[in-house]
């Protein structure tokens, strides 16, 4: 197993990257979506959260991920002695009709998978995804974490519906029509996956590039009254069910996972990871359950995060492991300070349980 | 702290403070750590009572914990601890008011800030005694006996206060340091760690090089003659205030250094200091860095002293070589998985504090929290492992 870091868009330079090598990283999981594009100032460097408006404005449609840039991040990563894992996330601008189900549907699936196979000649072995209308919506930042460090979580459900122009929890279209997305059912989102996976993983596959699912993150039936996919543990089987091409993977979030209302995080990994079906590991702590749970720091959560990784050794995951979030330290390097822990933690465990027998 | 010599191992910061990173270097060998309570294996009941004082007993579990001297004792320092949970604080003498002209502590000084501690549900976990404290008698100066008297005081003040242990060392190196303002022979820090972080390193060549003997030259029988009216003096007075006694080893782990013969380097070694005075209370300070350097067995040296309930703190690095030539890594950097270590102690029955003892130096990391907080996070990746 490999300890990754996950940076955002801003933070791919050189500091960071020496920061990653510092920690004891090997790989890193990149955004390439600007999240806070256009949007009011919050938090500099941490996860986005933003409010009903989302974050920021979605990137440009017309400008594809460009072969030239993938292969400058992975030769400055590897400068650090560094790999980039995955890419995390397509931007809402180049897939927001494979979302909706809209008239430019089909020409984004064509630039998704120009992108896919850049991707993969670029040597970059994974794309991380996250089919959803709402997107990463609903959740509240605050002092929730040991010390009053502060951190995000839910704080009940939020059910305003989603304005028209706004998509995955971005503005796509600074001009919408008045009114609000239109009504979608669970069953219409899951064909509308089964259209895009059909569409893609052939292309995936032939590239090298495994396409790994996210679960909803808040992981609750419906968010902003759209449905959602995989918010139970048990759902991401239907995922994988989709298709046995090998590049349909998961980007396997503990936290996400633990959140569910149901199931056993620990069965649970050792069903999909047995399965060889995890990409990446996000790997965070929490407390609670939606819709009223709080991200913790990686060793104060509900999650016995060792057992988990040794869940793992044991069904033979040789994957990235990343802190996707982390509570933002009081002191003057909030983001930094926090992963930093997460790393520790995560590199002594992954230490300690590789020699045991 | 305007005694403390700026040299390259002392470097002192803009705001005119001394790192702790810096300060740790030259105390390293003098780092002291808690010892909390634990299942003593071959001690008196009275000994196992003794370890926990109020503070430790009320609610604490008795297991190992992490602690780490945070860069200044702020409201904002201590929060920042307590969110990477540390709860066991470790304090410098000096950064207790007065200290620094009385060279001893003071129940009415001490007390507001173990309260402010408390106050943030921490404790103070273990004190670091300065690295001057015992000069006179370590460089064999008629005021020896002035010093053990104010040690003696010091410790009788913990013990009021409920401290569990104390850190200190009996290195000539460090009393040259000190008083005399020289940098110790053979040390330097350099951009020799991964992602360019400059790590601390040792070369006894070039330590051989400095070839002056400021404290002249000590023989071994000399330097056991000065030890042993320590340990006579002092462990008497910690038995009877319940304060354990952590005692560093040598650092570097190296002899003759600096015109002395250093004799605290062996697990004989060990063995002969805690016989001169048998106590409960007399006990060693697992320094995982120096033990490594010195070729000892880090297992072995755990499953000597640990069953016996000699291990009163222990702290740790990454190290990278040996006492020759070496340089001090990230944790999981060294030359040792440190695992087994940590597994070690757990199965020995230790449950006192695992020190974040020296860091490598990142650019942009004020106060050193983002190295601090990594390894914190280690040590309790660690903890987590060897809890199975």
């Amino acid at each position: 197993m490999k300890l990754g870091l996950g940076l955002y868009r801003h933070q791919l330079d050189d500091d960071h990257f020496r920061f990653a090598a510092q920690a004891g990283c090997t790989a890193l999981v990149i955004h390439l979506v600007d999240y806070f594009h256009k949007a009011a100032p919050q938090a500099a460097s941490d996860q986005p959260t933003g409010g009903l408006q989302g974050w920021g404005r979605a990137g440009d449609p017309d400008r594809l991920w460009s072969e030239k840039e993938l292969k400058d991040l992975v030769a400055r990563a590897r400068t650090h002695g560094l790999t980039i894992a995955a890419i995390e996330n397509f931007d809402p601008a180049h897939w927001s009709d494979v979302l909706r189900d809209g008239p430019r549907k089909a020409r984004q699936l064509e630039g998704l998978k120009t992108m896919i196979r850049r991707v993969g000649e670029a040597g970059i072995p994974c794309i991380g995804y996250n089919f959803s209308l709402a997107g990463v919506a609903g959740r509240v930042r605050g002092p929730f974490a040991r010390g009053g460090a502060e951190a995000v979580g839910t704080d009940g459900p939020v059910d305003e519906p989603v304005p028209n122009g706004m998509v995955w929890n971005m503005v796509v279209d600074d001009h919408p029509r008045p009114g609000t997305m239109p009504p979608c059912s669970s069953d219409q989102l899951w064909s509308r996956l089964n259209d895009f996976l059909s569409a893609a993983l052939p292309v995936a596959e032939q590239s090298g590039v495994a396409l790994a699912a996210h679960p909803d993150d808040p992981p609750m039936p419906t968010v902003r009254s759209t449905p959602r996919l995989v918010y139970q543990p048990r759902l991401y089987q239907k995922l994988i069910d989709l298709s046995p091409s090998p590049a349909n993977q998961l980007e396997y979030c503990l936290g996400s996972l633990a959140e569910m209302t149901e199931g056993d995080i620990y069965a649970a990994t050792e069903s999909y990871s047995s399965q060889k079906r995890i990409a990446y590991v996000h790997f965070r702590n929490v407390r609670g359950k939606v819709p009223h749970y709080k991200e913790t720091f990686v060793d104060d959560g509900e999650i016995d995060m060792l057992r988990i990784v040794r869940i793992l050794r044991r069904t033979g995951y040789q994957g990235v492991l990343i802190p996707d979030h982390a509570p933002q330290m009081s002191c003057p390097a909030p983001w930094h300070a926090g992963m930093a822990f997460a790393l520790g933690y995560m590199r002594a465990a992954l230490q300690a349980v590789e020699r045991e027998g | 702290m305007k005694f403390i010599p700026n040299t390259p191992e002392n470097v002192i910061r803009s705001d005119g403070k001394i790192g702790r990173r810096d300060l740790l270097v030259r105390a390293a060998s003098l780092s002291v750590g808690v010892a909390a309570s634990r299942a003593l294996l071959n001690l008196s009941a009275r000994a196992a009572d003794g370890i926990a004082g109020p503070a430790l007993t009320a609610g604490a579990a008795r297991v190992m914990r992490v602690t780490l001297r945070p860069p200044d004792l702020s409201d904002d320092s201590l929060i920042a601890l307590k969110q990477i949970g540390v709860d066991d604080v470790e304090v410098y003498t000096f950064d207790v008011p007065g200290y620094a002209e009385s060279g001893q502590l003071d129940d009415a000084q001490l007390r507001p800030i173990q309260q402010r501690i408390e106050g943030h549900g921490m404790r103070i976990g273990t004190i670091i005694l300065d690295q001057r404290a015992l000069a006179n008698l370590l460089l064999g100066k008629p005021d020896g006996e002035r010093d053990l008297d104010k040690m003696s005081r010091t410790i009788e003040c913990m013990g009021r206060a409920s401290i569990p242990v104390l850190m200190y060392s009996l290195l000539v190196s460090r009393a040259i340091l000190n008083t005399l303002g020289k940098p110790l022979p053979g040390m330097h820090r350099d951009p020799l760690g991964r992602g360019g972080a400059v790590l601390s390193n040792f070369d006894a060549a070039r330590a051989r090089t400095v070839t002056e003997e400021p404290a002249g030259r000590i023989s071994a029988e000399e330097m056991w003659s000065r030890i042993e009216r320590f340990a006579r003096r002092c462990v008497p007075v910690a038995d009877q205030a319940k304060v354990h006694l952590a005692l560093h080893p040598d650092d570097p782990p190296v002899s003759p250094y600096w015109g002395v013969t250093q004799v605290l380097n062996s697990l004989d070694s060990f063995k002969r200091f805690l016989d001169f005075a048998p106590s409960p209370y007399n006990g060693l300070l697992f320094c995982q860095g120096t033990i490594q350097e010195a070729g000892i067995d880090l297992v072995e040296y755990v499953r000597t002293f640990g069953p016996a309930g000699k291990i009163a703190h222990a702290e740790f690095r990454g190290v990278r070589g040996n006492a020759r030539r070496y340089e001090e890594t990230f944790m999981d950097d060294g030359d040792v998985n440190l695992a087994p270590v940590v597994q070690a102690l757990h199965e020995t029955g230790y449950t006192g504090l695992l020190e974040v003892a020296h860091v490598p130096h990142l650019k942009r990391d004020p106060g050193e929290r983002i190295v601090d907080a990594w390894s914190v996070g280690f040590l309790k990746g660690l903890i987590a492992a060897a809890a199975r």
